[in-house]
């Protein structure tokens, strides 16, 4: 499967990309293809494009704070999970159970 | 993971094995901010040690795995850093409503302003680095500052 993903917290620098990296971790593990755009204090970074977006079997939010630029998944709604970047880094596991795994 | 020197945010002087453990999440927090103090990271200990609590409001810095990462942003930091500390034996660490046992803190100090954002990069990339479970578990094992960036460039190298 394809999973894109985007990371936030409050600080926008530990959680962000610690649960950027623990998706990208378990996906990879299971054989499945990952993209993860962080929204962090540097900014959006790795931006999902909107053939990314199109073409990902899920979207995960994994986000404390609003989504930038959410417009972009406003079609996909149905392909969106919500979590947060703490859930992520405890129990990466969870990737799987939200896209059905 | 974009590669990145790591060894320049997370310094020899800060890295602390084999402590004392502390009572709790509170000593820590004091202890970090003057370590950063004493470094020239933060230009005031008690401010630093503010920030670090005001960020517990926002959610836990708890992780698992033994594994704290308390940081904080204020206008006290002067350049971005990192402070690691192993502690002899495991304290509870309680973290907005969430608490466990604590073996390992790395704790961050942040400033938001442009011109940083190399180190803030760098910051990010240790993040990174802490999703990885070899890597918690060769902190176990580390004997020096040097043992550790050793192991940071191992998970670099494989991600």
């Amino acid at each position: 499967m394809f999973i894109v993903a985007v990371t936030s917290c409050a600080t926008g620098i530990a959680h962000t990309y610690m649960a950027a990296e623990a998706i990208k971790k378990i996906c990879k593990k299971n054989g499945h293809k990952a993209k993860v755009e962080t929204q962090g204090a540097m900014g959006l970074e790795n931006q999902l494009s909107a053939k990314d977006i199109e073409t990902a079997d899920y979207i995960i939010f994994a986000n404390d704070v609003k989504v930038s630029k959410s417009e972009r998944f406003d079609a996909y709604q149905d392909k969106i999970k919500q979590t947060s970047p703490h859930e992520v880094i405890k129990n990466p596991e969870i990737v799987l159970q939200l896209i059905g795994q | 993971m974009e590669k990145v020197d790591i060894s320049k945010v997370l310094l020899p002087e800060m890295t602390i094995l084999d402590k004392e453990t502390f009572a709790d999440k509170d000593e820590v927090f004091a202890f970090m901010s003057e370590k950063f103090a004493e470094n020239g990271i933060v230009t005031d200990a008690k401010k630093f040690e503010e920030a670090l609590h005001a960020r517990e409001e926002e959610g836990p810095t708890y992780i698992g795995n033994l594994l704290a990462i308390p940081h904080g942003i204020c206008d006290a930091v002067v350049k971005p850093g990192v402070g690691f500390c192993r502690v002899k034996t495991p304290f509870v660490y309680r973290s907005h409503g969430e608490e466990g046992e604590v073996k390992y803190i790395f704790t961050m100090a942040v400033v938001g302003e442009e011109g940083k954002m190399e180190h803030l990069r760098i910051l990010a990339a240790l993040a990174g680095i802490l999703a990885h479970d070899e890597f918690l578990e060769a902190l176990g094992k580390v004997q020096s500052y040097e043992e550790i960036i050793e192991e940071i460039n191992k998970i670099e190298q494989e991600v």
